[in-house]
């Protein structure tokens, strides 16, 4: 293939992305624009607020683990940073929810910035270790600490909703809203950090670290600075994810913030769909949620049981995900999917 | 020790001796315990690897260290990428065919360079390493596991590429007959110790090499020989 | 101030506690250490053997020696069928494989022991006289099983380092193709030493169920700490393992009678980090 075909077949491939992302966070507001007008579809709106919760996971988890290769099994750390900062603000000064992201996003930001200095340093399971040691210490400290709520953690009163309205709804009526399309932002942010990473030197030089760190570092890759930025910018979209379901649930809890499970089912739709790639964050946690809503309601006592073979059965036997496997298949799949 | 611009060292010496250690001192790999680097006439003593790599450095590694689940086209991309050039996109996708081609690689463009047997992977580590127009190029066992007929080509590619981008090489090699043809000098190192220095002629009659490497005084002199022969009396 | 004696009584205490965490922590040592593998089921499978024993205790009137026995040996055998199961394909790839392929065993142990014991605390009928050390409470069952952990330990120890199973072991961890070819059944020693490991995890199992009372989630709480102690002691390094224990159990014993509140975790996962960067090949690196 001639440069200028590899250039042109690139460059259809991140035509047929940029169109899914587009078609997905256009699909997204539709339902969205319509749960306002319809009662009816206030039931998809709900699940599909759970799927971007876990898709806003996913999309900043894609960053370190997809991409740069390091294995963030706590990652659900910056849910919680994000949800208890929000919280925090929210319940001890009232601010509203929209200066809470952005302080929940900072706080987050910065924590993977002081974690990383300790974290990146290790590499493989070590790493992985270290982050699961790092989530489980945050809740433990959650856990303990009065004026983070105790194992209680922190409820806000119905009082604080009164500002809030969107179409007519008020108070906490519109926050399942409002939470909804701010949560759409999370996930086109998180697309488009995505979609950065995917074409840009740095997630060139990302990709670089992840395949052979040292032969990294001799071809000219900073590979220090550069893993430090993936994993900073893998902290954005799940706190903001975090903040957004601390405002809407009302309360946060230690268990329930810094929690494994949730970095396990992000693990599981990052490898799903394809780690390192865009299209694979959309399949990967697409299908991850309708399959796991399914057993939910059909097998709710086996689910961990079903869960556990499932996660084993994709490391075992699809490893590289579905979009993963298709661009195994050809080279012209390879160009196409990105 | 020292090298000149515009020569090849070749860096020899027995297993253990310490030379892909100095590959990794130079490189920044590993920080020397006493003494200094200097590369250009700077001096990069603690200086972490990616930043002497771009000082115009380019290495390749003992057991190769290909980008093993991305294809060689993009292998070679990757390196173009980093070598702190400014490129277009389809400059860049030229410049790596180029490379490709000139190590014969463009057939398997688009293979997973975890595919690879040996010999191109050897090729590939070649390729990365050129891809980054380097000024100093540092070969770590490059012919090592090739046949004859590879060894030949691996050579003809390296004079070619001396030329053509006007590299300074060291070389570290076993294939003993493939050093002495291409080197202008050779260091020996034994022990983590310079032993000798000089022209391949002088290293081959050298008894403290050929005692601590060559082990057979007359497969030394065969060498020299050989050599003679070759360089026309 | 908090008394000498209490302080005493506490380090103590660490002592014996710690030796059953570090039993608790041989199993996903030697694991680790040879197989490469971290074995994220650890935790679930401590869990399972405390409900086997309690199983064939309460619930079928298996004297309690006797179910002791049993559980090892089931323990064994699953963790032969586990290797085949979850490890083996994994082995020498992606280390996110095995990381996950792991898991997943360990949340089908965990979802089964939800299904059929539910969440209530469990304890076995056991009973123990207290005896106190500067006023800190010991159990002496805790004390039996702090012996057998030790004794276990060293035996590990032993196993690997004075025998030629242990010496198969050391040669397929080195280089798994020359020991191919010198005629080492590579995939039986890795299978027999992660079923090994498993039945260590259910050993101290048992032995801290004698003790403690349990639930499912019991299981996590001594993986964390195993990781710990794993990193403390070296892979691979029974004796490590022990030590490594100690000291964890020492460290949170101690805290807990200078400061109130459940920090025992917090303190695990601070000498894990601190581990982790400053050695991660732990204080006794062996393998």
């Amino acid at each position: 293939m001639e440069a200028v075909q590899i250039l042109r077949q690139r460059a259809r491939g991140r035509l047929l992305t940029n169109i899914v992302v587009a078609a997905v966070i256009a699909i997204l507001l539709a339902l969205g624009i319509g749960s306002l007008y319809s009662e009816s579809l206030g039931y998809y709106r709900e699940t599909i607020t759970t799927f971007m919760v876990l898709f806003s996971i996913v999309l900043g988890l894609n960053v370190i683990l997809g991409y740069t290769g390091y294995v963030s099994f706590g990652h659900a750390v910056f849910y919680g940073i994000g949800g208890y900062t929000a919280m925090v603000l929210m319940y001890y000064h009232g601010v509203n929810i929209y200066l809470s992201m952005l302080a929940a996003v900072l706080a987050a930001m910065g924590a993977a910035y002081l974690i990383g200095l300790i974290v990146l340093r290790l590499r493989g399971a070590y790493f992985a270790i270290a982050t699961i040691a790092v989530l489980e210490a945050f809740r433990v400290v959650a856990a303990n600490i009065n004026y983070l709520g105790g194992s209680e953690g922190l409820q806000l009163p119905a009082t604080y909703y009164r500002g809030y309205s969107i179409a007519g709804y008020h108070g906490l009526m519109a926050v399942h809203y409002i939470a909804y399309f701010l949560l759409v932002g999370v996930v086109a942010l998180g697309l488009l950090i995505n979609l950065y990473v995917s074409r840009s030197k740095f997630g060139a030089g990302l990709r670089a670290i992840r395949e052979d760190e040292d032969a990294a570092e001799a071809i000219g890759v900073d590979t220090w600075r550069y893993k430090t930025l993936a994993y900073v910018l893998s902290s954005i979209t799940p706190a903001l994810a975090g903040a957004i379901i601390a405002w809407k649930r009302m309360i946060v809890l230690p268990g329930e913030f810094f929690n494994l499970g949730l970095s396990i089912e992000a693990i599981i739709s990052v490898m799903l769909g394809g780690a390192g790639t865009v299209l694979g964050t959309i399949t990967g946690t697409s299908i991850y949620h309708a399959v796991k809503t399914a057993f939910l309601t059909s097998f709710p006592s086996l689910h961990l049981v079903i869960f556990g073979a499932t996660i084993a059965g994709i490391a075992e036997l699809l490893p590289m995900g579905i979009i993963g496997w298709l661009r195994l298949k050809s080279t012209r799949l390879r160009f196409l999917l990105e | 020790m020292s090298v000149e611009k515009g020569e090849i060292l070749g860096l020899i010496g027995p297993n253990g001796a310490g030379k892909t250690t100095l590959f990794n001192v130079i490189t920044g790999v590993y920080k020397p315990d006493r003494g200094k680097v200097i590369i250009f006439g700077r001096d990069v003593t603690g200086w972490p690897p990616h930043r002497i790599a771009m000082l115009g450095v380019a290495r390749t590694f003992q057991i190769p260290k290909p980008f093993p689940d991305l294809t060689v086209y993009e292998n070679v991309l990757v390196s173009i990428k980093f070598s702190n050039r400014k490129m277009s996109d389809l400059e860049a996708a030229e410049e790596a065919k180029r490379i490709l081609e000139f190590l014969g690689l463009d057939r398997h463009a688009h293979m997973l360079a975890a595919q690879l047997n040996v010999a191109l992977e050897k090729r590939l580590e070649l390729a990365r390493a050129l891809a980054r127009k380097p000024r100093l190029l540092l070969l770590d066992e490059v012919l090592a596991g090739l046949n004859p007929a590879e060894v030949s080509y691996m050579l003809e590619k390296i004079r070619l590429a001396k030329k053509e981008f006007d590299l300074t090489i060291v070389m570290i090699e076993h294939v003993m007959h493939a050093v002495m043809e291409i080197a202008d000098r050779i260091v020996v190192l034994h022990l983590g110790r310079k032993l000798a220095e000089g022209t391949p002629e002088e290293i081959a009659t050298n008894p403290k090499v050929i005692e601590a490497y060559l082990g057979d005084p007359k497969l030394a002199l065969a060498f020299v020989k050989r050599f003679r022969k070759q360089s026309g009396g | 101030m908090v008394s000498g004696s209490l302080l005493f009584g506490g380090f103590v205490a660490g002592l014996v506690v710690g030796s059953l965490y570090g039993l608790a922590a041989l199993g996903l040592s030697i694991i680790w250490g040879i197989l490469r593998v971290v074995n994220l089921s650890h935790g679930a499978l401590i869990a399972m053997s405390m409900y086997l024993a309690y199983l064939l205790t309460v619930m079928h009137g298996v004297p309690l020696l006797a179910s002791i026995l049993l559980t090892l040996f089931i323990g064994f055998v699953v963790g032969i069928v586990a290797y085949y199961l979850f490890v083996h394909r994994v082995l020498g790839g992606p280390e996110l494989a095995s990381l996950l392929s792991t898991f997943g065993f360990g949340l089908i142990i965990l979802g089964l022991l939800e299904l059929k014991f539910g969440g209530i605390a469990r304890t076995l009928p056991v009973e123990s006289s207290v005896i106190e050390v500067g006023h800190v409470p010991i159990m002496t069952v805790q004390i039996v099983g702090a012996v057998i952990a030790a004794a276990i330990a060293i035996g590990a120890y032993l196993l690997i380092y004075r025998t030629w199973f242990g010496r198969a072991v050391r040669a397929v961890v080195m280089n798994q193709e020359a020991a191919a070819l010198m005629g080492v059944n590579v995939t039986k020693i890795l299978m027999l030493t992660f079923a090994l490991g498993v039945l260590f995890a259910t050993t101290a199992g048992t032995l801290l169920a004698l003790a403690y009372s349990f639930t499912p989630e019991t299981g996590s709480r001594y993986e964390l700490y195993s990781f710990t102690i794993v990193v403390l002691g070296g892979l691979g390094n029974p004796i490590g393992s022990l030590v490594g224990g100690v000291i964890l159990g020492v460290a949170e014993q101690l805290t807990s009678i200078v400061a109130s509140g459940s920090w025992g975790p917090l303190v695990a996962f601070l000498l894990l980090i601190v581990m982790l960067v400053v050695k991660p090949t732990g204080l006794f690196a062996k393998l």
